[in-house]
């Protein structure tokens, strides 16, 4: 039996994929008009943009719900979903309320603030996603070699000992606002943690995972990629002070959310055109 | 159920835990010669050449994942297998 195809997939959803990509182009040809208009004047639109393109996570967090449904929520499939999904609706939540701050109380974003809930949340829900997808991809059968199990030891501590060493070494602590200590370590060692477990996943299992689950995976981790580094670029910028709403970090995030909705409608279309596969 | 059917339980079993109930069922009804009796347990009946049955329910494994689905399927029906002699284990599980 051959495998299903993307193009077989697509028919199952063309109208999710269509709004999708009406709205990556819509929202692009936005970006690039605001730029090319200059940053000093563009403000209040910049922070337009930057409060709408939160319209491809929501798209994308309602659909993987449905979507991890059809896979059913108890399989390892249905739960990283599920989760991927979640983590999508959560960053919507936190720019929903950085975007509250900016327009209606038109003041400076605080740090922590209640949009931490959702960017923190959406960490720990990539985390949880990419465990159900590291069991489901048989890393109990990949790793009983000795590279898989090195593998498995190597590949998350060198990602957590670079982001140490990007992000927090000298570290000042100020016991006063533990919850600020929680985040600053938070975020980027929970970032580090996701993508190193999504890495593992795709790595342990690259020699053997083949067959028609091979593509929607692969889409998966790098949609995960793209997201690890949007979260790497705002904190490297946040930290630099080179940060500025709407721009160039803005538009890394709504590329991932649109890779993230892409394979999570993936994920529904191929799940249908399996069972519909003749003997 | 005999080792066989035991053997397509534990595999079909293994890929209901992976990718749900649905889809795992889904594809082993489409092997000739395989029914689900009870989709709730995983019971399973075959008619036919069992061995040539199992075989090509890897197969459907193997459509899924590639080398990994008959990698799982040896990981699921690894203990059922010492039960059959060595002429008796499916070709797809050696």
């Amino acid at each position: 039996m051959t495998t299903v195809g993307f193009a077989q997939t697509v028919k199952n959803n063309k109208f999710l994929y269509r709004l999708t990509f009406v709205l990556f182009i819509a929202l692009t040809m936005c970006y690039l008009y605001i730029h090319h208009l200059g940053l000093d004047s563009t403000l209040t639109v910049r922070q337009i943009w930057g409060s709408t393109y939160q319209i491809l996570a929501i798209l994308g967090g309602i659909t993987g719900l449905f979507v991890a449904r059809t896979w059913g929520y108890k399989s390892l499939f249905g739960k990283a979903i599920l989760f991927f999904a979640i983590g999508l609706l959560l960053q919507a939540f936190g720019q929903s309320v950085d975007s509250f701050y900016n327009f209606f109380l038109n003041a400076t974003i605080p740090y922590p603030s209640l949009g931490d809930l959702g960017f923190m949340g959406s960490v720990f829900a990539y985390i949880i996603a990419s465990i159900y997808l590291l069991k489901a991809t048989g890393i109990q059968v990949s790793i009983k070699s000795i590279k898989g199990k090195a593998l498995a030891i190597c590949i998350p501590l060198i990602l957590l000992v670079t982001c140490y060493f990007f992000f927090l070494q000298g570290y000042q602590f100020d016991w006063t606002n533990k919850l600020k200590i929680f985040l600053d370590f938070g975020y980027p060692l929970g970032q580090a943690t996701y993508v190193s477990i999504a890495l593992l996943a795709y790595i342990s299992s690259k020699n053997y995972f083949g067959g028609t689950l091979r593509l929607p995976f692969v889409f998966l981790i790098i949609a995960l990629i793209f997201q690890y580094i949007s979260d790497f670029t705002f904190l490297y910028q946040a930290n630099a002070g080179t940060w500025y709403v709407g721009g160039l970090n803005d538009f890394m995030y709504f590329v991932s959310y649109t890779i993230m909705t892409l394979a999570l409608i993936y994920f529904g279309g191929v799940h249908k055109a399996i069972l519909d596969q003749d003997k | 159920m005999n080792n066989y059917e035991h053997i397509a339980s534990e595999i079909i079993k293994y890929q209901v835990k992976i990718i749900g109930s649905v889809v795992a069922i889904g594809l082993a009804e489409k092997v000739k010669g395989l029914s689900v009796t009870n989709p709730k347990n995983v019971t399973v009946a075959i008619s036919g050449e069992p061995k040539k049955v199992i075989n090509e329910l890897v197969g459907q494994c193997e459509f899924l994942w590639g080398n990994l689905g008959v990698l799982e399927c040896k990981d699921a029906s690894e203990k059922l297998l010492g039960l059959l002699s060595s002429n008796e284990i499916p070709d797809r599980l050696k």
